[in-house]
């Protein structure tokens, strides 16, 4: 899969970090750590880079309006390193950290990779992160073994299409409108829902509208949904529940614990859970041809188990 | 919660830990425990206890950072340490579970070589059968069958009474540490602790945890779990020593083939002895080697950050497919090149998984501390501690034997 094309001159976060960092003069003041960009658009721009240098080796925060050039061979600053601050920004995704080499969802593809670059682009006098590279071309690359990168393909994912879904960066995007989570149709969010850990599923669950959330819960697989509706707030899980059709409801209540089931039953009014009691006792036979709810993430143990759980 | 709903949370639960511990009573574990007892009788028994330790300690570990973080261990130190630590990792854990694989085959050869089947034969015949149980998602048929005859080696809990050990010896071999003085005995040592816990049995039970979906609520049962697969396998592993020390060791028999680590069981079977050890040799051979190039194939998998499922055809994953195929193709040649000593590969095999288990689980260490990624669950000053010492103890080891064979 090549992915969306590339602009001329797009940079790579592997090539940009580790690079030398010089003044106005051609003065070394460091070398580049990380670089972090905000989540308020759909292509997140770089407003800081972190520089590693001073006479302590400590790593200061140097804004984007500092920096008059930045690509592979490096960044020339407008003055001298400012002082190290105190904090971290926790509102921004630091692409090494947070971006280079985490899980991600492919939504469009419906698959879980892991990135192995970061692609960015100047955009207007803004540095965007615009893509990622999830192929053999960037592991290989990254190894030093560039003949055979060059021989290897792209395998390139549109920004906009992307889900975190390891490290800090998942609760960042939850928060963020311009994040690809908040764009997803309940189809979309179940798919991402199905290869996410149940604990990150929930935060997705509690982060999106209530009439997304209900539809995405009830379009996943029976088994995950009542592993979702034990781990969200008993509130959160009956509201979700009380949007659901009673058939979908049923189903996720099915699989849950006997205490989370009962609980939410009696919070229900009483002709609702009526209606659901005999629903939860007696599972619809499935119709011949119905579409199968998005299938768990199978790895090792249904090698084992011989996908039978 | 009532007893009865904490046993079904229990029940739900176990699996990985179980599996993970058991599997080290395998071909190469059961041979490298016979060795130990043949040669050294019950002196270096602490070294089996420690090692059950060490399992319980990583094992414990492995389930944790699966069900904290939702990720296999491969996949964890690419997105901590980036592609070059990775590739590293990958290299240590392939080397060490294609070492265990020919062992496992190894196994299999010198069970079906009492039978009078050829090697040349047997071997890639049994390869060729367990991938396409494996494969076909038909290993599930055949589970429990191999889980049966593996379990024979139970048998050595009674061949052990039966053999009237010196049981004041082995309780002091258990628990009161002795150098060992020669470079064998070392070896020795080397190799039970790369059998206990192997690196394979690691990377598995993180991502079976995984995949199992298993909650930070299920970490207190998962312990549970961990716990009774170590004990089981570190008991099965004690009456495995003190039975060959009490018949082997006492008559000076060392284990130059599978016809002699047998004969540790005939206080039990008698002149049926080899073909319990051959049934239990050949059960466990076939569990181990149906599960191990999946694991591994998963781990490869995992490192290049691609999704692959054993229903995916072989155009979508190459790698996953690829994996597989290499490591049971390799493993078959090396048994099968004629006149390859199968003991000393099922011996060796085990020695070379504890140099290759220190980088991995120096790695695991590392993330397990990291409070950024295991949040309250990372390890505290006390798992900081006992992961730290059960390095030291494995690195002491090794660089031990290491002098001594150069002396």
């Amino acid at each position: 899969m090549p992915g969306p094309p590339l602009p001329s001159g797009y940079l790579r976060l592997s090539d940009l970090v580790g690079a030398p960092v010089r003044g106005l003069a051609g003065e070394h003041l460091g070398r580049v750590t990380d670089v972090a960009a905000g989540l308020g658009a759909v292509f997140p721009a770089v407003e800081l880079v972190l520089v590693r240098g001073g006479r302590r080796g400590e790593v200061v925060e140097v804004p984007i309006e500092r920096v008059t050039r930045f690509d592979e061979r490096g960044a020339v600053l407008d003055g001298p390193l400012p002082p190290a601050g105190d904090t971290e920004r926790a509102d921004l995704l630091f692409l090494l950290r947070d971006v280079l080499d985490v899980q991600v969802v492919d939504i469009a593809a419906r698959r879980l990779a892991r990135v192995g670059e970061v692609d960015l682009a100047w955009d207007r006098g803004a540095l965007r992160v615009i893509a990622i590279d999830v192929g053999w071309r960037a592991i290989l690359r990254r190894l030093g073994l560039r003949r055979l990168a060059r021989r290897a393909s792209r395998d390139g994912i549109d920004w906009a299409g992307v889900h975190l879904a390891s490290g800090g960066a998942h609760e960042l995007q939850l928060t963020s409108p311009g994040a690809a989570v908040h764009r997803l149709d309940p189809a979309q969010i179940a798919e991402l829902l199905a290869r996410l850990t149940t604990a990150r599923g929930r935060e997705v669950l509690e982060n999106i509208p209530d009439a997304r959330a209900a539809a995405a819960l009830g379009a996943v697989h029976p088994e995950l949904a009542a592993d979702l509706v034990e781990v969200l707030a008993p509130a959160r899980a009956l509201t979700l529940l009380q949007q659901m059709p009673d058939d979908g409801a049923a189903a996720a209540l099915r699989d849950a614990d006997d205490e989370r089931r009962e609980a939410l039953l009696d919070a229900m009014d009483e002709g609702r859970a009526g209606r659901l009691r005999p629903l939860i006792a007696r599972p619809p036979v499935p119709a011949p041809g119905a579409p199968r709810p998005p299938r768990r993430y199978w790895g090792i143990a249904r090698g084992h188990e011989g996908g039978q759980r | 919660m009532s007893r009865r709903t904490r046993l079904a949370a229990l029940l739900a639960v176990l699996g990985p830990g179980l599996l993970a511990g058991l599997s080290d009573d395998d071909p190469p574990g059961i041979t490298t425990y016979s060795i130990l007892g043949a040669d050294h009788g019950y002196t270096l028994l602490w070294v089996l206890t420690a090692s059950t330790v060490a399992l319980v300690i990583y094992h414990e570990l492995g389930a944790r950072m699966g069900i904290v973080t939702g990720q296999g261990l491969i996949g964890l130190i690419r997105e901590r340490f980036g592609v070059r630590w990775t590739a590293l990792a990958l290299v240590a854990l392939f080397g060490a579970n294609l070492g265990t694989l020919c062992g496992q085959f190894a196994g299999i050869a010198a069970a079906l070589g009492m039978a009078g089947v050829p090697r040349g034969i047997g071997v890639p015949a049994a390869a060729a059968a367990v991938s396409m149980l494996v494969l076909r998602g038909s290993f599930r048929r055949v589970e429990h069958v191999l889980l049966a005859l593996s379990s024979v080696f139970v048998a050595y809990i009674v061949a052990a009474f039966l053999a009237h050990p010196d049981w004041r010896a082995a309780a002091r071999g258990l628990v009161v540490p002795t150098a060992p003085g020669t470079r064998d005995a070392a070896l020795a040592a080397v190799a039970t602790i790369g059998t206990t816990l192997a690196p394979w049995g690691l990377a598995f039970i993180q991502s079976y945890v995984v995949d199992k979906r298993l909650r930070p609520r299920d970490l207190r049962y998962e312990r549970i779990d961990v716990l009774l697969g170590a004990l089981l396998t570190g008991v099965i592993g004690a009456f495995v020593v003190i039975a060959c020390a009490a018949t082997l060791n006492v008559s000076g028999t060392s284990i130059n083939d599978a016809q002699d680590a047998a004969a540790a069981l005939e206080p039990l079977a008698g002149s049926a002895a080899a073909a319990l050890f051959g049934v239990g040799l050949l059960g466990s051979g076939l569990l181990a080697a149906s599960v191990l190039p999946l694991s591994t194939a998963y781990s490869v998998t995992d490192a290049a950050g691609a999704e692959a499922q054993l229903d995916d055809r072989f155009g979508e994953a190459r790698l996953f497919y690829g994996a597989f195929a290499t490591i049971v193709v390799v493993a078959v040649v090396v048994v099968c090149i004629p006149g390859a000593p199968l003991i000393p590969i099922l011996f060796l095999s085990q020695a070379l998984n504890a140099v290759l288990l220190l980088p991995l689980i120096v790695f695991m260490r590392a993330l397990g501390r990291d409070r950024r990624l295991m949040g309250a669950y990372a390890l505290g000053r006390t798992g900081s501690i006992a992961t730290a010492a059960t390095i030291a103890l494995i690195a002491v080891s090794i660089l031990t034997t290491l002098a001594l064979s150069l002396r």
